[in-house]
């Protein structure tokens, strides 16, 4: 039985109210979208408001959700438009915001990462931010190019272009980095 | 390689999730959060009525073709000049000195309330001030209302107005225009044939200088030369084809798509016409009680006319008593 399969009935039942089912869905789903939003915003605060606004939101407007098979991209939509509200907020009061843009290299109350030398995760940080979600979602979270696609709304094969392209960009980055 | 830089991906984020406080207060919330109310039918078929209704309207408004400022290119001027673009839909666009479009008018259905004159007058007149010839402090009364008056003693606008209007378009619509002129005080009007198979036709609107009228102080910009002792007038005939008379009692009715009638008809008026230089023609334009069948076309050949037989001073007077002053 493929993901959809298992998916269309928890989002028809959340659909309908069950709350249970909703809860079913938020356990599949919390984490990639986190690590998209971490890597759509790379403050962990940010993400975090960004995560509790698209789950409530696709709670309480999931009645008007028609297709059920296109919940991933739905919810994804809700929380890239929570996201865009947070970057637009954190424009508007930058003085209210301390400055944390490496988070993705040092998230706050994390172990810090393997080697506090090592440089992949600032590089990471370079990348522009759907790339950024995209390398996450695949490489951390594992999913696959059709997921991401789902998720995305691309083709599974603009997704493979552009995380071997991430990639290829992230090992020139390392090599030049280790060569100096 | 690829799978090694994975690894290193997965062990420097593996960690990363959100707060399970956060986490925490979210479940919490969703335990009581509400649902929206599914969309009912007309929910559902509101948005996309929305959507094709817009997609109706734009594709309307591509079909209407591009505004008449982008019209196909026309005789250049000498000097400096505005043009006055009427379609075939009722709409005035000015293009301004350098051709920029200043401003579009929806005419709308005749008759046109005079409002839209004095609108069109007060664009014109802003945009022609740089040009204004200098007063000349000699010719102002020297009255208390002599500031206000000041501008009256310009003399006419060295900028021309070009007419550029569709064939069929109601004179009512050119006619609209031309009241605007008085205005901004501009008197050299070139009227473009809407065929573009004849040299336009211009005309001096007649103007012999600022005169103070008596009635409380207002200064007219015109001295019109009325009457001038002869005037075409035209108007549609009982079946609605559009015929012009010279304004005195017996004259025969000319025929204005009949180019030999036109011919004597210009015959006739210059010969009627007074020797004086400054006296004008005038040229009047009656509509119907149900409507005005007397386009642009028929007016311009009129003026064509009149233009080979001399006339190059036209006063334009309309049915209703308006005239260009």
């Amino acid at each position: 039985m493929g993901v959809m399969e298992l998916l269309v009935p928890l989002v028809e039942r959340a659909r309908d109210g069950d709350r249970a089912a909703f809860g079913d869905l938020h356990a599949r789903f919390a984490r990639p979208v986190y690590l998209a939003l971490v890597g759509l915003l790379r403050r962990r605060e940010d993400a975090e408001d960004a995560w509790q606004v698209t789950f409530l939101a696709a709670w309480r407007h999931l009645p008007r959700l028609r297709r059920a098979d296109r919940f991933p991209g739905w919810l994804f939509r809700i929380a890239r438009n929570a996201a865009r509200d947070v970057a637009q907020r954190r424009k508007r009061f930058p003085a209210a915001l301390p400055d944390a843009s490496d988070l993705v290299a040092r998230p706050n109350g994390l172990p810090a990462p393997p080697s506090a030398a090592d440089p992949l995760p600032a590089l990471v940080g370079e990348l522009r931010p759907e790339t950024r979600a995209l390398v996450l979602l695949r490489a951390v979270e594992g999913w696959s190019a059709e997921e991401v696609a789902a998720a995305f709304s691309w083709s599974a094969s603009t997704v493979r272009r552009r995380y071997a392209r991430a990639l290829a960009l992230l090992r020139a980055r390392l090599t030049e980095r280790n060569g100096s | 390689m690829t799978h090694d830089l994975e690894a290193r991906l997965r062990a420097a984020y593996a960690p990363l999730a959100p707060d399970p406080a956060r986490a925490d207060d979210l479940a919490a919330t969703l335990l009581d959060a509400p649902q929206a109310p599914a969309p009912g039918r007309l929910g559902r078929v509101l948005p996309w009525g929305v959507a094709i209704a817009a997609t109706l309207v734009g594709a309307f408004l591509l079909a209407r073709g591009p505004a008449p400022a982008d019209r196909a290119a026309r005789p250049a001027h000498d000097g400096p000049a505005v043009t006055a673009f009427v379609d075939a839909h009722g709409r005035a666009t000015l293009a301004g000195v350098d051709g920029r479009a200043l401003r579009t008018w929806e005419l709308g259905d005749l008759p046109i309330d005079l409002a839209i004159p004095a609108e069109i007058g007060a664009v014109l007149a802003a945009e022609v001030a740089p040009y204004a010839p200098p007063v000349d402090p000699d010719s102002v009364p020297r009255t208390p209302d002599a500031p206000t008056l000041g501008p009256a003693f310009r003399g006419p606008s060295p900028v021309a107005l070009v007419i550029d209007a569709a064939p069929d378009v109601p004179w009512r619509h050119v006619e609209s225009v031309l009241l605007a002129a008085p205005h901004a005080m501009l008197v050299d009007v070139t009227f473009l044939d809407p065929e573009r198979g004849r040299p336009a036709v211009r005309q001096r609107l007649p103007f012999v200088g600022p005169a103070v009228a008596g009635d409380e102080g207002e200064a007219r910009h015109y001295r019109v030369l009325w009457f001038p002792g002869v005037a075409v007038v035209l108007r549609p005939d009982g079946a609605g084809a559009p015929t012009a008379f010279l304004q005195r009692g017996g004259e025969p009715v000319f025929f204005v798509r009949d180019d030999g009638a036109l011919a004597d008809l210009a015959v006739r008026a210059a010969a009627a016409r007074p020797a004086d230089v400054e006296s004008s023609l005038g040229l009047e334009v009656l509509p119907l009680a149900d409507g005005d069948t007397i386009t642009y076309l028929d007016t311009f050949r009129v003026l064509d006319a009149l233009r080979d037989a001399g006339v190059n001073r036209v006063l334009f007077a309309a049915g209703s008593g308006r005239r260009t002053k």
